[in-house]
């Protein structure tokens, strides 16, 4: 494999990527937004600002005969294809692996398109992980996985998260940016569990503030804030008849 | 759940200092572990080092324990270090920027005479 780090443990391919400087986008469609993540770093809790919270989304697929691995499996072949209306990933043809980059594309406020990426820095037999880059309204690391409970395979979406900069800090305490967080999450667990025949099942979740302190230092990540520019590029898109 | 494939144990080499020695895989199921022996870690305590050298691979659940740690340790005005690490458990801590935050040493003895 090209670009990832593979060591045996557990019975498990487990694989983080080899780290990168800077992100470099696969190559995109026509009407793919990319103002804001070629040449970015990753940012991910550490390098965030805000307080760091855990957001933990699961869905029982009750029907399912599935092991973990082929719930994973799947996620990784068809990860766009689970994604709720309301944001495109743009990642390559291939299924998930360490090492990929992928670009966001995520409504915004005001009809605003916020374009931003993440960085796989992690993947396994049952899990894979993403990083976000800078910009991204959220330092976070997000982990799909799956595992058995009793039988029944139940797939989870973690995320560690801290706002990026002191603007989103404000959207998050406010509920501006967490409930489509959530309701993002939610829908993307629904269409997973609904490939599997399993429909009408509760996504259960759950938020732990793990850190209500701030990181002041982190203060100036809002030069890469993604919303403010994009929204600043969108005169030009328009003028160009490209859209937000 | 995964069943616990990790030990914990603590030890205190110096005044204020406490080392634990981890054994084994460090994913999901070392959330209580960490848990219990990072709450013991009284007002007294100025650093807190890992000893990693037994820890063969870190999954992402794994590295997310140990930011929640990292910012447990600095809320209490504590140092977070750690020491032992191969070459997995490198790469895990430069692609999550751990070690930015985490002060990473080659041995005991390295980590013990940053103070």
């Amino acid at each position: 494999m090209v670009g990832s780090q593979t060591m045996q443990a557990v019975g498990h391919s487990v694989k983080w990527a080899d780290p990168v400087d800077r992100l470099t986008i696969p190559p995109l469609p026509k009407e793919a937004i990319n103002t804001n993540t070629e040449g970015r770093r990753t940012t991910g809790p550490v390098r965030g600002f805000g307080s760091l919270w855990r957001r933990t989304y699961a869905i029982r697929l009750v029907t399912s005969t599935a092991t973990p691995a082929e719930v994973v499996r799947v996620w990784k072949e068809r990860f766009a294809s689970f994604w709720p209306s309301g944001g495109r990933y743009y990642g390559t043809d291939k299924p998930i692996e360490a090492g990929d980059v992928a670009l966001l594309n995520l409504s915004g406020p005001a009809g605003v398109t916020i374009a931003t990426g993440i960085l796989v820095i992690y993947a396994d037999d049952e899990s894979f992980c993403f990083i976000s880059a800078q910009g991204h309204m959220f330092g976070g690391m997000i982990t799909f996985s799956a595992h058995d409970e009793n039988g029944t395979p139940v797939a989870q979406v973690q995320a560690l998260l801290r706002a990026s900069d002191p603007l989103f800090e404000i959207t998050v305490r406010l509920g501006i940016a967490t409930k489509p967080e959530d309701q993002f999450w939610q829908g993307a667990l629904k269409n997973l569990a609904a490939y599997f025949g399993v429909e009408g099942q509760p996504v259960s979740q759950q938020a732990v503030l793990l850190d209500s302190s701030l990181q002041w230092s982190k203060a100036k990540n809002l030069w890469y804030n993604a919303a403010i520019r994009n929204g600043l590029h969108m005169p030009v898109r328009w003028l160009r008849g490209q859209g937000a | 759940m995964s069943q616990p494939k990790v030990q914990i144990d603590v030890r205190s080499p110096a005044e204020g200092i406490r080392i634990l020695d981890i054994r084994g895989e460090i994913t999901a199921s070392a959330e209580e572990a960490l848990s219990a022996v990072s709450g013991t870690a009284g007002s007294d305590v100025r650093a807190i080092i890992l000893n990693l050298s037994e820890v063969p691979s870190i999954d992402s659940l794994g590295a997310g324990l140990l930011i929640t740690l990292l910012a447990r340790v600095r809320k209490q005005r504590q140092r977070l270090l750690a020491y032992g690490l191969n070459e997995h458990c490198r790469h895990a801590f430069e692609l999550t920027h751990l070690d930015e935050m985490v002060g990473v040493y080659t041995d005991e003895a390295e980590a013990l005479g940053s103070f």
